[in-house]
């Protein structure tokens, strides 16, 4: 018999939820730090009381639910979706104190889509933002990026217990044999690139005249951002801040580290450039960048003067297209210039988004591994068929080493696109209920759950509240992919009930 | 219909001579405005960048910013940019509007070739309200005495039993 929830679950829930929200108040030292720097005193003090908010909190926690024996997966889950709630409203906390958002709900909004790695913003007046809370919105990215629980499983966590609250977080591609150690790589790949990323963004703004400390503030933010897909800027217009086609080039490249598994990282940390050529996924998301690209083509035939001539049409549409199908959401144009954009257009710009980057990477959407995982399912069916009946027909596919297609991967695949295609068009009726148009709506909706952030003028501080509510869902339920969050709910359910 | 369009853009340029244009106009009109002299009121945000002929900044104005290109000579009267802490200069700057800036590798920015400081920028006073430091000072206190607890507990439960 499947032993229920029980009263435990309730206090090894609590235990870890309390120790992740100690983690938590540590990081936001961070931002103090930033502040101490600029000498900006009434954002220290927001974070001072976020972090003893966090610390208070998680310290009574952890006082009525002493130190469990284990952890099983289900508790694990829980965990992964619990905490992801509970960050989000105690990183809220400092964002809210800045008076830069109408209500409680607009930071939480700003903080749900920093974790996620979404970027729809709803901060106001950004430009006059402090450096102690702009650097909060950009290290959030860069925590969520990772996983708000691979911070705490290098601290807090036995190995065992990691492994569960590792998968949790939407992470099934173990890099190494130990989640701790995988954890631990994850961390030393992202720091790495973090400062070699964030000194040539810096590099290029000082070519264009910025002050060094300025030009390493803007690199930083936007390395944490671009890497972590999440696609935050420090100023208003984004990227279109910079006026520098040669910054964009760089974020380029940034994107699509990003949007690369850990995997493929490793093998390359470890000598391995050729997987880098075969990596099944890294293929297919080359090509996919490739047919969504063409398809955005497509839309601008017979379409005049969008563009005066080719290279600003080239570095417009493309830069788009890319940064929607790695999921990052920065952007170098006016949302007015992209609804001129033709239906065809838009649509090339939804599917890059909807499919998205790769499995174990920081980016979003459906990922072009079960994209090329239901390829690879359907060529073996078609083989199937067309061979004798007493034929064994196999297919693999190369991420890292050969693997074989078997039917349960491919059933899993299926659950979790079948998942993101609901959540997509749920975000696309809310907001056609709302009386916005539906391919806006459909836009805005996958942008929020594939965690991209492009917006076609929707997000706002006045859009509907019950819909800032339903993206923050979407974009909860994108990052996780669905499963911590379905056991959250039975969890609830049953808690009701007893 | 021809006449009616190049009377109305006539006097939408005169309109916008005179008067001025806001940001938010500009932007979410592009087609309208493209390669019209147009004159934006808006304070000075963030950085100068330097370009091949001249430096940009990028004008606020309620909500909405856009770039603007100048030459050399005007580097000297943009003192003070805005920031947390600090208002920039507000100005009012006159130049040709383009929605795909062929000399800036398609971007939509303004070619500015007057610029006059309205009202010179300032550092301003950081307000901290009296009520967030009172509930910072009260969650002082709560969470030491939480961790103050929590302490006495781990030391309780380590110490060896009889």
């Amino acid at each position: 018999m499947i032993p229920d929830f029980s009263k435990d679950d309730i206090f090894v829930v609590s235990h870890y939820i309390g120790k992740i929200l100690i983690a938590l108040g540590l990081v936001q030292l961070f931002p103090v730090f930033v502040g101490f720097i600029f000498r900006e005193i009434g954002p220290i003090i927001d974070f001072f009381i976020s972090i003893l908010a966090c610390f208070s909190f998680g310290s009574i926690l952890l006082y009525f639910s002493p130190s469990p024996k284990g952890l099983n997966w289900r508790q694990g889950m829980i965990i992964v979706a619990l905490s992801w709630l509970l960050a989000m409203c105690f990183s809220a906390l400092p964002l809210y104190l800045s008076g830069h958002f109408e209500c409680f709900l607009d930071a939480c909004f700003e903080s749900m889509s920093a974790y996620a790695t979404t970027g729809l913003v709803l901060i106001q007046d950004l430009d006059h933002l402090s450096h102690a809370h702009n650097i909060w919105r950009h290290q959030m990215c860069f925590i969520g990026g990772q996983g708000i629980i691979l911070v705490a499983l290098v601290f807090f966590f036995r190995g065992g217990d990691a492994l569960r609250i590792y998968i949790g977080e939407a992470r099934d591609d173990k890099i190494l044999p130990n989640s701790i150690t995988t954890a631990k790589f994850i961390w030393m790949v992202s720091f790495t690139y973090l400062i070699i990323g964030s000194l040539l963004l810096a590099f290029v703004l000082i070519l264009h005249g910025i002050p060094f400390s300025r030009a390493l503030f803007h690199g930083l933010c936007i390395f944490m951002a671009g890497w972590d897909t999440a696609g935050f800027a420090p100023q208003s217009l984004n990227v279109l801040y910079y006026h520098s086609p040669a910054f964009e080039l760089v974020t380029i490249i940034i994107f699509l580290l990003g949007a690369t598994s850990f995997g493929v990282h490793y093998s390359v940390w470890t000598g391995k450039f050729r997987e880098l050529r075969e990596d099944f996924e890294v293929k297919i998301l080359l090509f996919s960048i490739f047919f969504a690209y063409l398809i955005t083509l497509v839309g601008f035939l017979g379409q005049t003067a969008v563009f005066y001539d080719a290279f600003s049409f080239f570095r417009h549409t493309f830069y788009q297209v890319i940064s929607a199908h790695t999921g990052v959401g920065y952007s170098n144009i006016y949302v007015s210039q992209l609804k001129g954009w033709s239906e065809m257009a838009i649509f090339g710009v939804i599917i890059a988004m909807a499919i998205g980057g790769c499995i174990n990477s920081t980016a979003g959407g459906i990922k072009v591994f079960r994209i090329g995982l239901f390829y690879k399912a359907l060529k073996r069916e078609v083989r199937r068929l067309a061979y004798p009946e007493s034929s064994r027909v196999k297919e693999f596919f190369h991420h890292q080493r050969e693997i074989p297609i078997d039917d349960t991967m491919v059933k899993t695949a299926m659950i979790i696109t079948v998942c993101y295609v609901l959540l997509y068009i749920s975000g696309a009726v809310v907001g056609a209920f709302f009386g916005y148009d539906f391919l806006s709506s459909f836009f805005e909706s996958v942008s929020a759950a594939a965690n991209v952030g492009l917006s076609i003028g929707i997000t706002s501080p006045s859009m509907p509240a019950f819909l800032k509510f339903w993206y923050i869902i979407e974009m909860w339920a994108g990052r996780l992919e669905f499963f911590a969050i379905f056991i959250l709910i039975r969890f609830f359910v049953k808690i009701i009930k007893k | 219909m021809k006449i009616l369009r190049l009377i109305l853009f006539g006097l939408l340029a005169l309109w916008g001579i005179s008067s001025g244009q806001t940001v938010s106009a500009l932007v979410n009109n592009p087609v309208l405005f493209d390669g019209k002299i147009v004159v934006v009121k808006g304070e000075v945000i963030g950085d100068i960048i330097n370009g091949r002929n001249g430096f940009c900044v990028n004008i606020l104005d309620s909500g909405k910013a856009i770039g603007v290109w100048f030459s050399e000579s005007e580097r000297e009267k943009i003192e003070v940019l805005g920031r947390y802490k600090v208002k920039g200069d507000f100005v009012q700057i006159r130049g040709v509007f383009y929605k795909n800036c062929i000399q800036h590798a398609g971007d939509m920015d303004i070619h500015a070739d007057f610029l006059e400081i309205l009202e010179r920028g300032r550092e301003k006073e950081e307000e901290i309200p009296f009520e967030k430091i009172i509930f910072a000072f009260s969650l002082g206190v709560v969470s030491l005495a939480a961790i103050g607890i929590l302490h006495l507990l781990y030391r309780r439960e380590s110490l060896p039993r009889d």
